[in-house]
């Protein structure tokens, strides 16, 4: 397809504007699907400009440790995350496109070791992560083709990645079918927790190979929505260390006798199932958009959540957009998960012997304190303002408050053994168009 | 089975009521094309923000493949 046959005029009630592709939103709402998102929208060619951005991230947690502590230590801060990251997308004539970004995470803190309680020996340690991960795109006339890979390294941990996708168009560009599939292999350090600690015992590695198929779909001329099921199938080992550890040394529990308790124990395989759904509404007369999204998730653990999002794009003066958002999250628990402790966790680990080995038999020796695995409802509220400036140039700045807690758990309690959990986002970004 | 079952029936009649809309005309693209309307408005917002859930909650997927994991989740 030309590049003439492409572009139609866009007319409205506002005057007379300046042609525009006839199928950029929905190449937006494609190139969105299978592996590293991108941001631009374009049909059967490279998009017309690329984009160079940077983004500075700040991250802050906080949780008390147990309704005894009093929060003395910090005031329950438990982890803040630093994160400059850079991004890129540049077309390469007229068939083909590159995109990557980096990312470099400097973490301080602590995360629990079960339940809510903080260890407190890592409280002061940084850890770093560097992550990267680069897509190379070809464009043809009713189809695109993209091959991406990523790495994440961090003294503890590397992933590697690859990815696969494919878009194709029907029914004059109103419809376009994602497939795509990706393997990634991750590699647990043994000796990362505690350099060279012998206990952790040898590296383990985690390996899972994913699929997609989506449908991006116009239905009005005010409505694009999109459809993608994904399933993940990981084989590995999928247990928590540091909940190992921590909860191992500190008590050697014989359970029953010779056998070794450990504080995180999950099965070698997990599988994932995702259907997300997300609408997007134009509004005329205020200029405005409404983005909607629903998904729905389970796995092998018991695991069901739904996740239910909305934003509101209203552009006012000067260039400036406002967006503010709302999520909400509920899921239900693993089903090797446990409240050992329904009121909160004391400081000392001391469990009920025969209450554990009750448990264990209950799981097949599967068990966990993870708060990520228990149930429970979180709720996000934030706000983001972009402002365009010349030259193709845009800031934003953007802050979100997260809660997590059992009680916000949808049509029932969740876990009690968690105390509240909130967190912090903030973001401030430049990007330009070349 | 059945949960699977139900679920595949969901998504055939959700592709069913989405085909039965007209879609848009060429022409009639120009509101679909702001950059309000993208599905993916800012690419490293995204990113920052799955990862972030990805780590905190128990639930992953349904916006890509080939992702990669990290040590905190």
């Amino acid at each position: 397809m030309s590049a003439d046959n492409k572009n139609s005029t866009n007319s409205s009630s506002a005057g007379l504007r300046r042609p525009v592709p006839a199928s950029h939103s929905l190449m937006a709402a494609a190139l969105a699907l299978p592996g590293l998102a991108a941001t631009l929208a374009h049909a059967e060619s490279a998009p017309e400009k690329g984009i160079i951005g940077f983004k500075y991230l700040n991250y802050s947690d906080w949780q008390p440790s147990n309704p005894n502590d009093n929060n003395q230590e910090g005031n329950g801060k438990r982890t803040h995350v630093t994160s400059p990251s850079f991004y890129l997308l540049a077309p390469i004539g007229s068939q083909w496109s590159i995109e990557g970004s980096a990312v470099a995470d400097s973490v301080t803190g602590a995360t629990p070791y079960y339940h809510s309680l903080l260890s407190k020996a890592s409280g002061g340690q940084v850890d770093y992560r560097h992550a990267m991960d680069l897509k190379a795109t070809r464009y043809f006339e009713k189809m695109a083709i993209g091959v991406g890979t990523s790495y994440s390294e961090e003294h503890d941990y590397t992933s590697r990645a690859l990815s696969v996708d494919g878009r194709f168009y029907f029914d004059n560009n109103n419809t376009v079918l994602a497939l795509g599939t990706g393997v990634s292999n991750d590699i647990v350090r043994g000796g990362g927790v505690i350099q060279n600690d012998p206990r952790l015992g040898p590296d383990v590695g985690k390996h899972s190979n994913d699929y997609l198929i989506g449908i991006t779909r116009v239905l009005t001329p005010l409505d694009v929505l999109q459809s993608n099921v994904t399933y993940s199938a990981g084989r590995g080992d999928f247990s928590e260390r540091y909940k190992e550890f921590y909860a191992g040394i500190q008590n050697l529990i014989i359970v029953p006798p010779s056998i070794l308790f450990e504080g995180d124990v999950r099965p070698q395989s997990r599988y994932q199932f995702a259907w997300l759904t997300r609408w997007n509404h134009y509004f005329p007369g205020v200029d405005g958009a409404l983005h909607l999204s629903y998904r729905y998730y389970s796995d092998s653990y018991g695991i069901k959540s739904h996740t239910i999002g909305t934003e509101w794009f209203q552009p006012i003066a000067y260039g400036i957009t406002l967006v503010p958002e709302v999520r909400f999250y509920s899921q239900s628990a693993a089903h090797f998960y446990t409240d050992l402790y329904p009121n909160g966790a004391p400081a000392v680990f001391n469990p009920n012997p025969a209450q554990m080995t009750s448990f264990l038999a209950s799981t097949g020796g599967l068990i966990s304190f993870d708060q990520r695995l228990s149930a429970y409802g979180a709720y996000t509220v934030g706000l983001k303002v972009i402002k365009e400036l010349p030259k193709d140039i845009t800031m934003d700045v953007k802050g979100e408050y997260y809660d997590q807690r059992g009680s916000y758990r949808l049509g029932g309690s969740g876990s009690t053994a968690n105390l509240p959990f909130k967190a912090m986002f903030l973001q401030l970004g430049i990007s330009k168009k070349f | 089975m059945p949960l699977k079952l139900v679920t595949a029936l969901c998504i055939l009649a959700f592709l069913e009521g989405c085909a039965s809309f007209p879609g848009a005309q060429p022409w009639e693209r120009g509101n679909l094309a702001k950059p309000i309307m993208s599905l993916d408005t800012d690419s490293l917002d995204s990113r920052f923000v799955t990862h972030i859930y990805d780590s905190k909650e128990s639930s992953s997927g349904g916006m890509g493949v080939g992702g990669g994991g990290c040590g905190c989740n």
